[in-house]
């Protein structure tokens, strides 16, 4: 299991808590991490445009694909309602979050840009949490909810870290679709994660 | 807006891509690149974050709220595409 973003992100929090680094430093931290999410942007990009079995397997897929991958969006955002209302969580917070399906860094720059450092420590934590759990519960997603179900709960993460362990639980024949929404979804929730964070927010929220 | 603008940068990289513009051992390499990037940025977010004390006071409350976005995501989104797609999907 890869924890090596949770240590990043640790080692950063203690340097900034420590305030070792002078503040005037500090300051152009948020124009560094603007310019660095373009960059990122680009890379996806590149990432997303060289694989060429990617564009096949959408073309293949077509409407099955995008259902599966857009009602587990909708489940998601519906799962982080109902979870809003239980901790009495702002819905902006808790929707945007749950929409991020497992992409934990997306989520939390995007949060962090249109919310704050709060608002992305939870996006950071519960996304970081989504992947865990998953690839840890597979086995037991897969025997209730079925191979829909696995591929729906991994959101984002369908397409890398979580899917050999779906393949494993339901078999190899849902390699492609599970790819394949895994994408859909990478490609949606960086817009949608800033996009419902902002009508929430601005609804009061 | 921002949003228009990450399009854009996305857009941009796919065409790259797709069309092999930069040198193909970068291309090869792009997901090590990737997950440089991420790093980079997640190292920034967490002395931002570190940088705002309080909200590490309140860590015991965010660490709660976290934990309860993932489950209950993850059960809805289970539980939603098992319905979008019906007896289909039944193993």
């Amino acid at each position: 299991m890869n924890l090596r973003p949770f240590l990043v992100l640790i080692i950063g929090i203690l340097i900034g808590y420590s305030k070792i680094i002078p503040k005037n430093i500090i300051e152009l931290n948020s124009s560094a991490i603007r310019l660095a999410l373009f960059a990122l942007f680009i890379v996806i990009g590149i990432d997303m445009g060289r694989e060429k079995r990617l564009w096949e397997s959408l073309k293949e897929l077509k409407s099955r694909v995008f259902i599966i991958a857009f009602a587990g969006l909708a489940g998601s955002l519906a799962g982080g309602a109902v979870a809003s209302l239980l901790t009495n969580t702002p819905f902006s917070t808790g929707i945007a979050s749950a929409a991020g399906s497992g992409y934990y860094s997306i989520t939390t720059l995007m949060l962090k840009e249109v919310a704050g450092p709060s608002q992305a420590l939870i996006g950071f934590l519960s996304n970081l949490l989504r992947e865990l759990i998953v690839i840890v519960g597979m086995p037991l997603i897969a025997k209730i909810w079925g191979k829909a179900g696995c591929v729906g709960a991994a959101g984002a993460t369908a397409m890398d870290t979580a899917l050999p362990f779906i393949i494993k639980s339901v078999g190899k024949e849902i390699g492609v679709l599970s790819f394949a929404s895994g994408v859909i979804i990478t490609i949606t929730v960086p817009f949608i994660v800033p996009a419902i964070y902002r009508i929430l927010s601005s609804l009061g929220w | 807006m921002d949003i228009a603008l990450f399009a854009i940068a996305l857009a941009f990289g796919i065409f790259i891509g797709k069309n092999r513009i930069a040198p193909d051992w970068l291309i090869e390499r792009i997901d090590k690149v990737l997950t440089m990037v991420i790093y980079v940025l997640i190292f920034l977010i967490g002395m931002e974050v570190g940088s705002y004390r309080e909200v590490l006071e309140n860590i015991g409350s965010i660490g709660i709220k976290s934990i309860a976005i993932a489950l209950l995501s993850i059960a809805g989104s289970a539980y939603f595409s098992k319905l979008a797609t019906g007896r289909k999907m039944k193993s």
